[in-house]
């Protein structure tokens, strides 16, 4: 499996080709390696709590069902 | 000193004085041509439409309208059919809008006259207010210092005073930053509740829209038009104190990760809502600490799918920070993404078990660290950028991440003379509550009372 840092620098070669500078560029693979880092080692778990993909729906029935304690 | 007229007060005289609407527009245009300008605070006035407005509102004279004849300008990602509105980037100045934003269409039913737009950072992408195309505002109580974002000019034009109220977006604090560094009261209402049609999007999954304004109740009468509420009017329940509310204290993450004077100054505030009736409790909030950067995730890569394109042939008319912020979303693969956004209704529910089933609102600061001046954080996109652009958001971005409602409340000034600010954080659709609580807080505090801006149209004679 590839490493997050390999994977971000194959992305940015598509960015390379149309000459952002190499400085900007490598703020944001520092910037997305960074935040890539901070995602839970724990997702393989994740699902949705109450089975809804619409996160407004979700917050309204999460809302209706802390009323309703 | 002349005194600021609020949204509630300049309704309230045109209701009773009609002749009052076309002087106040006269000199809100030319507190916008002169004191804005000196603040670079406005992207556009509109003195033909806001002139024909007004001769309509008088013409039907129908005065029960909430907000007859009060005169806005609004955050430049606030589309109105056939203006010219450049959402803060050089990559839309000839941009011509091919529809008007839905708040715009309620605030106009409401009896309100449009007056044009007002400078914000690109696309809404930033929190320090910084912005190269537009230049970047200045902040009234100091102009040496930031406004915050991306708000910017909202925030810069309500505190001195030139509109009492300017609709913001916020997708990570950018109505919160702002307000706080202005002084402002600043809603971030609940995601979802406000529809967002035609408003420029940065992240559809985070965007919201609300107002800046100088009272919780101007916020409240604004809430209320723009989520249609026709019921009782929220300004009448939000008098009613906050006897037995609990207020909860976060014991993880929120002030671990801010200067210790202003956790001191909002630590004062929360003992004061004990002698207002309140219940205060220390709180732990679980899966908070990754919530900063889950919102940093999705607010890229959903910025860099809808600027896709001007990434590829545009990019070096972009600023270097939104460049290099947009790039960051192109970096992040599909499976990263997805987590960020499934990971936010575990955490919102278990927020909502274990947290908000213990109080009714939350308190915490809303900058991290003392507002900095135009010069120190004028870091465009270098590594210092990234981690300034990170911190700035640490009370702000977990709100959006979660969805929940928050207003930001001045509560005094810090050692430079900038306002400093705390947040209110409530569960999914409890606005009133939190302007309640906020307004309870204001009565007390009376931040307007006892401190002005060096830059206002009160300054005038």
């Amino acid at each position: 499996m590839e490493s997050k840092s390999t994977n971000s620098h194959q992305n940015a070669h598509k960015y390379k080709k149309v000459n952002v500078e190499e400085a900007v560029m490598q703020v944001a693979i520092e910037s997305a390696n960074y935040l890539r880092s901070q995602i839970p080692e724990k997702c393989q778990s994740v699902s949705n709590p109450l089975n809804i993909n619409d996160y407004e729906k979700l917050l309204r029935t999460l809302a209706d069902k802390s009323v309703q304690k | 000193m002349n005194p600021l007229l609020g949204v509630e007060e300049t309704a309230s005289i045109a209701r009773s004085d009609p002749s009052f609407v076309a002087g106040n527009l006269k000199q809100v245009l030319n507190g916008l041509e002169t004191i804005g300008a000196q603040l670079n605070c406005v992207s556009s006035v509109e003195t033909d439409h806001a002139v024909s407005t007004c001769e309509q509102l008088l013409r039907e004279q129908n005065r029960a309208l909430p907000l007859f004849g009060v005169v806005l300008a609004h955050k430049s990602l606030y589309q109105r059919k056939n203006w010219h509105c450049d959402g803060g980037s050089k990559t839309l100045q000839n941009h011509t809008c091919g529809q008007t934003a839905a708040p715009i269409s309620k605030l106009d039913s409401a009896g309100a006259i449009d007056c044009g737009r007002v400078n914000c950072v690109e696309f809404g992408l930033g929190t320090t207010g910084h912005n190269d195309y537009t230049g970047t505002p200045k902040n009234p109580w100091n102009p040496e210092f930031i406004c915050g974002g991306s708000s910017s000019g909202s925030s810069a034009a309500v505190a001195a005073g030139l509109v009492p109220a300017s609709l913001g977006t916020d997708t990570g604090g950018s109505i919160r930053l702002p307000a706080a560094a202005c002084g402002l009261v600043g809603l971030k209402p609940t995601y979802g509740l406000i529809n967002c049609h035609g408003i420029m999007a940065l992240s559809p999954s985070l965007d919201t829209a609300g107002p800046l304004t100088r009272s919780v109740r101007d916020a409240a009468i604004i809430l209320d038009v723009i989520t249609d509420n026709t019921a009782s009017p929220t300004t009448q329940e939000i008098e009613n104190g906050i006897e037995g509310f609990r207020i909860g204290w976060p014991t993880n993450f929120f002030m671990e990760g801010t200067d210790c004077s202003i956790v001191a100054k909002v630590q004062e505030v929360f003992k004061l809502a004990e002698t207002c009736g309140a219940h205060l409790l220390d709180i732990c909030l679980p899966n908070i600490e990754t919530a900063n950067a889950l919102n940093m995730i999705i607010t890229a890569v959903e910025g860099a799918t809808i600027h896709e394109n001007t990434l590829e042939t545009r990019h070096q008319d972009l600023s270097e920070q939104s460049l290099s912020r947009l790039l960051v979303g192109t970096l992040i693969p599909a499976l990263d993404y997805q987590k960020a956004l499934s990971l936010r209704g575990i955490t919102a529910k278990r927020i909502l078990d274990e947290t908000f089933s213990c109080i009714d609102i939350l308190i915490t600061p809303v900058w991290p660290y003392a507002i900095p001046t135009i010069h120190d954080s004028n870091l465009g996109a270098n590594p210092s950028a990234a981690e300034m652009v990170f911190r700035s958001g640490h009370n702000t971005r977990p709100i959006n991440y979660l969805g929940f409602p928050a207003i930001a409340l001045p509560i005094g000034l810090d050692s430079n003379g900038l306002p400093l600010s705390l947040q209110l954080v409530g569960a999914p659709y409890s606005e009133r509550k939190l302007l309640r609580a906020a307004r309870a807080l204001e009565r007390e505090l009376e931040f307007w009372a006892h401190h002005s801006p060096q830059i206002s149209v009160a300054r005038q004679s």
